[in-house]
């Protein structure tokens, strides 16, 4: 049996699950949006 | 115009269910190399490797809550590696042994773990100053008893959905063996005994739950997608 831990204090609890999924859109889709800048920034900043 | 940008719009929505109800929840099954090396626990990209002594005055306060929740001391060396929102996110086993879990409320709320999405991006090294949340944020320590001295914090980012755990506490799991999920977080540290990892991997460095060894870790997904579906099946899958 699944023991689940933490629920009781997620972001879904705290601002209900329609503002979370709101939440979770904008992270989405910021983070889509940021991958190829960052790419850019990686390519000039850093040499491995 | 008004077109276009109802097109993206869709499309960012359709993209955006696609991850939130499927692909963030999926459990790619893992070829395990075989022997007894330590196994990444989590996918992602390693965030720091730093050596920590948890004896006398702990140097912050993260290392105090490790301590405690774990009731260890010595030398120790932590693997940060951070999970972004396009890793799977079930956890596994690094080593075999009886589970034993050790739950760590939060200090006041949940703090955002943006920063290190960044600095992960980046392949940079999450600088000390940033790490404010691991002295703060609610976390999950697994241990394994009767196995090697491997300590595991799952870290829950400020929208933790849940850890959840899927062995019960003093069940014995294989190495490799599926042990948990974080829905939403975003960072698992791994500690060592110091000296006790061969070569260990670098800022930056690629990883794979149950199947990248830490002295095989590298910049890039190794072994590639291609080459996994030809071992697949020649070692035992452990996923569950």
């Amino acid at each position: 049996m699944p023991l689940r831990n933490q629920g009781e204090r997620s972001a879904s609890r705290v601002i209900g699950v329609p503002a979370r999924l709101v939440l979770d859109f904008v992270l989405f889709a910021s983070v889509v949006f940021a991958y190829p800048f960052l790419a850019i920034a990686r390519r000039v900043t850093h040499k491995r | 115009m008004m077109v276009s940008a109802m097109v993206v719009m869709l499309t960012l929505l359709v993209a955006f269910a696609w991850w939130r109800f499927y692909f963030f929840h999926r459990k790619p099954a893992r070829a395990i190399p075989p022997g007894d090396e330590l196994l990444a626990a989590a996918d992602g990209r390693i965030l720091y490797v730093e050596d920590v002594s948890l004896d006398g005055p702990p140097a912050n306060a993260y290392h105090e809550r490790v301590r405690s929740a774990f009731g260890v001391s010595g030398d120790w060396t932590v693997v940060a590696t951070y999970l972004s929102i396009f890793d799977a996110h079930f956890v596994r086993a690094p080593v075999g042994g009886r589970v034993k879990f050790h739950h760590m409320l939060p200090v006041g709320k949940n703090a955002s773990m943006g920063e290190s999405f960044l600095f992960a991006a980046l392949r940079r090294p999450l600088p000390v100053g940033r790490r404010g949340y691991l002295e703060k944020n609610e976390f999950l320590g697994v241990s394994f008893e009767d196995g090697p001295p491997v300590l595991l914090v799952l870290m829950a980012d400020w929208w933790i959905d849940q850890i959840v755990t899927i062995v019960t506490a003093g069940e014995r799991v294989s190495r490799g063996q599926v042990i948990g999920k974080i829905q939403m977080g975003s960072q698992v540290d791994l500690w060592v005994p110091s000296e006790s990892l061969g070569t260990p991997p670098k800022v930056g460095d690629v990883t794979r739950a149950g199947e990248t060894t830490l002295s095989s870790a590298g910049p890039e997904l190794v072994p590639k997608a291609k080459d996994l579906v030809k071992v697949r099946g020649a070692y035992e899958d452990n996923a569950r």
